[in-house]
C-alpha cells in the first residue's frame, strides 16, 4: 500500500470523494470554505495531475460555459483505488490516534 | 445610455499564458482562471481579482505545462533568431562593439551609483514606525532682533508640552554624551544616547537577545550588535556590567538587551542607549532651568493633518511661563528631515544630506549615460548604412518593417545586457571608492534589494529603448531596390551624426569647463588672503567632557616644559551674546577669550592699534581686539581706546586696543561677522590648545602623549594640523571638484571613443576615394585635412555651446560664494585646446594607420 499521499493531495482526494465529480475552481472554493484561507488554482491543478497520474482520480472534458470564456471544464472524479487509499490512510490514522493515552491536558 | 466597459482579466497575462502553455492544458487552466477571476471580481473587487489572475498565470507556467521549443510561438523562435543574428553582427564588427559595450557599461555604472545614492538619501527615515506622524522639535528665539533656531529644548519645556498638549502621543527626549566605555581591560570613547524608552518603538529596534522591558530603570542599558562585538561581548552578556565614565565619574550599567544595528539611512543611529533617568540623575540643576536647550526632542502626534495649529499649541505651552515668553516651537517632519534646509544635526542626530551633492551626482551620472547612448546611436547609424543590403535581402525573403525593427531593437537589448554584465564588474571595482567618497557602504548586494533592483533594471530597459529606437526606425525604412543596388544613401545620416557628435562634445566641454571652475574656486578658497596664517599650527582638541576640568590648565602648563614646542596658545571657542553699543542699537556679537599668545600663533593681520600679547597685557586687564566687520556694524571710525560695557565678559567692560583684518577662520565661504577677542584674565581657558613646534606632528605627539596620559588616561589625545582641519570646511567644494573631474574624464573618454569610431567609419566608407587620391599623389597632410574638415564644424559648434553653457552654470554656482573667482580665459582656453588637440590626434592616427596599407588592396576590393 502506498501511503505517500501529501496533506493537500489527501484533502483534494477527500473533496472529490465527497462531491462525486467536480473541477478545479469548485475544489478551490470548497477548500477555502472548509479551511478559511484561499488556495491558488495552479496548486490544485498540480495536485489533480499527480493524483490522475497515480490512478486515484479520473477526468473528462465537460461542456463550455460563458463565464469560462467559452472553454470547457475538466471534470474530475475519484476512482475506486482513490477511495481505497483514502480509506486505508484514514484507518491507519485512527489506529495511531487510539494509541495516544487519554491525558487530561486541560 | 453609456455602455459599460466589459470586465475582463489583464490581457497581457492572458496572452502570455496562451503563448507559453501546452495546447492540451490551456483549456482547463485558462478556463479555471477565467471562472475564478469573475468569482473574485464579485467577491473582492477588480483590483484583487486582477492581482490574483496575474499571479496565478505566472504560477501556472510550470515546466510540465510549458510548450516544447519546437511548438513555441513564432515570436519566441524569432526572438532567438534575432539574438543569433545580433551576436553574429557584434562579432563581425567586434572593434566597434567593444567600444560601444565598454562605453555604455561606464555610463550604466555611473547612473547606477547615482541612482543608489539618490534612493538612499530620499528614503532616509522612511522605515521608522509611524514616520508620517513624527516631527523633530526645535526652539526659535530672538537675540537682539536676529532670529536664531536651536535644535533642541529643555527638560522643563518638554514637561510642559507633555502636560498641556494632548495631540502629542509620545515625546522622546534625546541627549548624546561622549563617554568612555570600559569592559574589563577594553575601553574607548563612544557617543552614548540617553533617551526615553519610546525611542525603541520609534526606531522599531529588533532585539536579538533580551528585551526593553526593564529599560528606564537607572543603570540599565541596551546595546547594538556591532557595539557588543566592539566591547568583546560574545555570549552570556545579559546582566553583564559595563563601566561608563562621564565627566570623570564612573557608573556601572547592566546590559539588558541587544538589538540589531539600525539601518544606515536613519537620522539617529544609536550604538548604546542609556535611560533618560540617567540624564536626570546627572543634571539635577538643569532640570529646573528653563533655557537649558540640551535635549533633542522627537514628537509623535495622533494626527498630523493640522500641524500648524498643533505647533501653535506647542508654542503656547512653552510660553505659559515668564521664562518661555521669548521662545517659539519649530517642527520639522521626519519624512523630509534628512534633506531639510532647516535641519540642524548634533546631539544624537547625524548630519543631514547635501542636496547640492545629490543633484550633482545625478547630473554627472545622467550626462555620462547620455554620452554613451549617443555613441551607440552614432555608431549604429554609420554602421547600418553598410548593412542596407542585408536588410534588403531580409525584406525580399519576407521580413516586414516590423521584423527589421524588432531585429535591431533586439541587438540594442543584447548590447545593453552585455554592458550591464561589464557594469556589474565595474561596480564591484568602483564601489569601495564611491562608498568612501559619499561616506556610505555600498557593495554588489546593495543592488539586490526590492527598493533598488526594479530601478536598476528600469534604467537598462530605458537605455536599451532610447539607444535602439532611432537607428531601428531609420534602417527599417530603407527603400528596397536602391539598398540592394547599394546606391541608397541615408540623406540625413551625416547630419544626424554631426548633430549627435555636437551634443556629445557640448556635454564634455561643459563638464570640463565646469570642472576647471570648481577646481579653480577650491584652490582660490584655500589660497586667498584669509586674514590669518595657520601654517604648521597644531591643534589639540579637548573633549567636551573636560571643558570644565581644571586639569586642562595643568596640562597647558606642563606643555610649557616641553622644549620642542616653540609657542602655544589657548582659546575659549566663540560665544554669541547680545551686545548693545549705544542705547538704541545692538546685535549678536561673537566673542571669545584668548590668552596672550593666541593672536601671534594664528597670524592675524593688525589693521590698527596693536594685538593682545605678553608685552602689553601684563598690567592691563580689559584689552579687547575687534575686526573690521565690527567697525562696519557699529559705524566706529576711531575705535582705539573706546570703552564698552559687555555683560557677557568676566568683568563687564573692555577697551578696544586694536583692529584686525577680517578673517575667514570659521568659514572661507561666508561673509565675516563682527568679532571680539578679549584677553582672559583667568589663566584657565579650558578649551582647544594651539601650538607651533619644530618637530613633526607625529614626533611631537610621542613627546606630549605621556603628559596627557598622566592626567587624562584612558581618554585618547586628539590632535591635527589646523590647516588640515580647515581644509575640511571645504569638503563640499572638494567633493564637487572630485565628481566633476571624474565625470569629465569619463565623458571625454567616451566622446573621444565616439569620435575615434566615427573617424574610423568615415575612412572605411571612403577608403576607395582616398586610395585613388593617394595613387594620384595626394600628400598625407592633405588627407588628414580633408577628414578633419568633416569634423571641425561640429567640434567648433560644440565648443561654442559648451563654453556658453558652462559660463552660465558656473556663474550661477559662484554666486553662492562671497570670495570667488570669475569664469575666465583659463576655463575657456583649456577645453578649446584640449578638444582640438584630441581631434587632430584621432584623425592623424587613423589616417596614419590607413596610409600604412597598400592603396591597391582597397582599389581591388569588389
Amino acid at each position: 500500500m502506498n501511503l505517500s499521499l501529501g496533506v493537500l493531495e489527501e484533502i483534494v482526494l477527500l473533496i472529490l470523494l465527497s462531491q462525486e465529480s467536480t473541477y478545479g475552481v469548485e475544489i478551490a472554493k470548497i477548500y477555502s470554505q472548509k479551511f478559511d484561507h484561499d488556495i491558488s488554482l495552479p496548486a490544485i491543478h498540480v495536485v489533480l495531475k499527480r493524483l490522475d497520474k497515480r490512478g486515484l482520480v479520473q477526468s473528462q472534458m465537460g461542456e463550455p460555459t460563458a463565464e469560462r470564456g467559452g472553454r470547457r471544464k475538466r471534470i474530475y472524479s475519484a476512482t475506486k483505488e482513490g477511495y481505497r487509499q483514502a480509506h486505508q490512510l484514514h484507518e491507519k490514522r485512527n489506529n495511531l490516534w487510539k494509541t495516544i493515552p487519554k491525558l487530561n491536558i486541560s | 445610455m453609456k455602455a459599460q466597459k466589459k470586465i475582463r482579466p489583464p490581457v497581457w497575462a492572458d496572452r502570455l499564458l496562451t503563448r507559453l502553455c501546452r495546447s492540451d492544458q490551456i483549456e482547463e487552466i485558462q478556463g479555471d482562471l477565467y471562472e475564478s477571476y469573475y468569482w473574485r471580481v464579485a467577491k473582492y473587487g477588480l483590483k484583487t481579482a486582477n492581482r490574483h489572475f496575474i499571479k496565478e498565470c505566472f504560477q501556472s507556467l510550470r515546466p510540465s505545462n510549458l510548450k516544447s521549443y519546437q511548438n513555441m510561438d513564432q515570436y519566441l523562435i524569432l526572438f532567438k533568431s534575432h539574438i543569433k543574428t545580433g551576436c553574429r553582427y557584434l562579432l563581425k564588427t567586434w572593434k566597434y562593439s567593444i567600444v560601444n559595450i565598454v562605453g555604455l557599461s561606464l555610463g550604466i555604472v555611473f547612473s547606477w551609483f547615482a541612482y543608489l545614492f539618490t534612493i538612499d538619501q530620499m528614503t532616509y527615515n522612511q522605515h521608522l514606525n509611524n514616520v508620517e506622524h513624527l516631527y523633530k522639535m526645535g526652539i526659535g528665539s530672538e537675540i537682539s532682533g536676529n532670529k536664531i533656531n536651536f535644535p533642541g529644548a529643555s527638560h522643563t519645556m518638554t514637561e510642559q508640552v507633555k502636560q498641556q498638549v494632548p495631540e502629542v502621543k509620545t515625546l522622546t527626549r534625546i541627549r548624546a554624551e561622549n563617554v568612555i566605555l570600559a569592559n574589563g581591560q577594553q575601553s574607548f570613547n563612544q557617543e552614548a544616547i540617553i533617551s526615553d524608552g519610546s525611542l525603541i518603538d520609534i526606531l522599531a529596534l529588533k532585539f536579538v537577545e533580551g528585551n526593553s522591558l526593564g529599560f528606564g530603570q537607572l543603570n540599565t542599558l541596551i546595546l547594538s550588535e556591532s557595539m557588543a562585538y566592539k566591547l568583546g561581548l560574545r555570549d552570556n552578556f545579559l546582566d553583564h556590567p559595563i563601566d561608563i565614565i562621564l565627566n570623570g565619574e564612573t557608573s556601572v550599567f547592566k546590559v539588558i538587551g541587544l538589538f540589531e544595528d539600525v539601518k544606515n539611512n536613519t537620522s539617529i543611529n544609536p550604538k548604546i542607549i542609556l535611560p533618560y533617568s540617567f540624564y536626570l540623575s546627572l543634571n539635577t540643576e538643569n532640570q529646573t532651568k528653563f533655557n537649558q536647550l540640551q535635549l533633542s526632542v522627537i514628537l509623535e502626534f495622533y494626527d498630523s493633518n493640522n500641524i500648524e495649529a498643533t505647533n501653535n499649541k506647542l508654542t503656547e505651552a512653552i510660553q505659559n511661563t515668564n521664562d518661555g515668553l521669548r521662545f517659539t516651537s519649530n517642527l520639522t517632519p521626519f519624512e523630509t528631515l534628512h534633506l531639510s534646509n532647516t535641519y540642524i544635526s548634533g546631539n544624537g542626530f547625524l548630519p543631514g544630506g547635501n542636496q547640492r551633492l545629490i543633484k550633482f551626482i545625478i547630473l554627472t551620472g545622467l550626462l555620462c549615460l547620455i554620452i554613451s547612448i549617443i555613441n551607440y546611436t552614432n555608431f549604429s547609424i554609420s554602421l547600418y548604412v553598410s548593412r542596407a543590403r542585408e536588410i534588403a535581402v531580409r525584406k525580399i525573403i519576407g521580413s516586414a518593417k516590423k521584423g527589421v525593427f524588432q531585429q535591431l531593437m533586439t541587438e540594442s537589448l543584447l548590447t545593453t545586457i552585455l554592458s550591464a554584465a561589464i557594469a556589474l564588474v565595474l561596480f564591484i571595482v568602483i564601489a569601495p571608492y564611491f562608498s568612501s567618497f559619499v561616506e556610505k557602504k555600498y557593495t554588489l548586494f546593495s543592488l539586490i534589494d526590492w527598493s533598488i533592483t526594479p530601478g536598476i533594471i528600469l534604467i537598462l530597459i530605458i537605455v536599451s529603448l532610447i539607444r535602439g529606437l532611432y537607428p531601428s526606425i531609420l534602417l527599417s525604412r530603407f527603400p528596397l531596390l536602391s539598398s540592394l543596388k547599394g546606391t541608397h544613401k541615408v540623406g540625413n545620416s551625416k547630419r544626424i551624426n554631426s548633430a549627435l557628435l555636437t551634443a556629445q562634445f557640448s556635454i564634455s566641454i561643459t563638464m570640463m569647463a565646469c570642472m576647471l571652475t570648481f577646481q579653480g574656486q577650491l584652490d582660490y578658497l584655500l589660497s586667498f588672503d584669509k586674514g590669518f596664517d595657520i601654517k604648521d599650527v597644531i591643534e589639540i582638541k579637548i573633549p567636551q567632557d573636560l571643558a570644565k576640568n581644571k586639569q586642562v590648565a595643568t596640562f597647558y602648563e606642563k606643555l610649557k616644559t616641553e622644549p620642542s614646542i616653540l609657542s602655544q596658545a589657548t582659546f575659549s571657542g566663540f560665544n554669541m551674546s547680545p551686545f548693545e553699543f549705544d542705547e538704541s542699537d545692538g546685535f549678536p556679537l561673537m566673542n571669545a577669550a584668548i590668552n596672550n599668545s593666541y593672536m601671534e600663533i594664528m597670524g592675524f593681520s593688525i589693521v590698527e592699534g596693536r594685538s593682545i600679547n605678553d608685552a602689553y597685557e601684563a598690567g592691563i586687564t580689559d584689552a579687547a581686539v575687534v575686526n573690521e566687520a565690527f567697525l562696519i556694524k557699529t559705524g566706529l571710525t576711531n575705535p582705539i581706546g573706546q570703552k564698552y560695557v559687555f555683560e557677557s565678559l568676566d568683568k563687564g567692560a573692555f577697551t578696544i586696543v586694536g583692529v584686525i583684518k577680517d578673517h575667514y577662520l570659521s568659514s572661507p565661504k561666508s561673509q565675516p561677522r563682527p568679532l571680539l577677542y578679549y584677553a582672559k584674565r583667568d589663566a584657565n581657558i579650558t578649551y582647544n590648545i594651539y601650538m607651533k613646534s619644530k618637530l613633526s606632528i607625529v614626533e611631537l605627539s610621542e613627546k606630549i602623549e605621556p603628559l596627557w596620559d598622566e592626567l587624562f588616561y584612558p581618554l585618547p589625545l586628539q590632535y591635527e594640523y589646523l590647516a588640515q582641519s580647515y581644509q575640511g570646511k571645504l569638503e563640499q567644494e572638494s567633493k564637487t571638484a572630485q565628481i566633476a573631474t571624474i565625470g569629465t574624464a569619463v565623458s571625454i573618454f567616451l566622446a573621444g571613443f565616439g569620435l575615434l569610431g566615427l573617424v574610423g567609419l568615415t575612412l572605411k566608407r571612403s577608403r576607395k576615394e582616398l586610395s585613388v587620391r593617394r595613387v594620384l599623389g595626394a600628400e598625407f597632410r592633405d588627407i588628414v585635412m580633408k577628414i578633419q574638415k568633416q569634423f571641425i564644424v561640429p567640434i567648433l559648434v560644440s565648443l561654442a555651446i559648451g563654453l556658453l553653457a558652462s559660463s552660465y552654470f558656473t556663474e550661477k554656482w559662484l554666486e553662492n560664494y562671497v570670495n570667488r573667482i570669475s569664469y575666465g580665459w583659463t576655463q575657456a582656453l583649456i577645453p578649446t585646446f584640449s578638444i582640438l588637440a584630441l581631434l587632430v590626434l584621432i584623425v592623424t592616427s587613423q589616417v596614419l594607420f590607413l596610409s600604412r596599407t597598400n592603396p591597391v588592396i582597397h582599389l581591388k576590393d569588389e
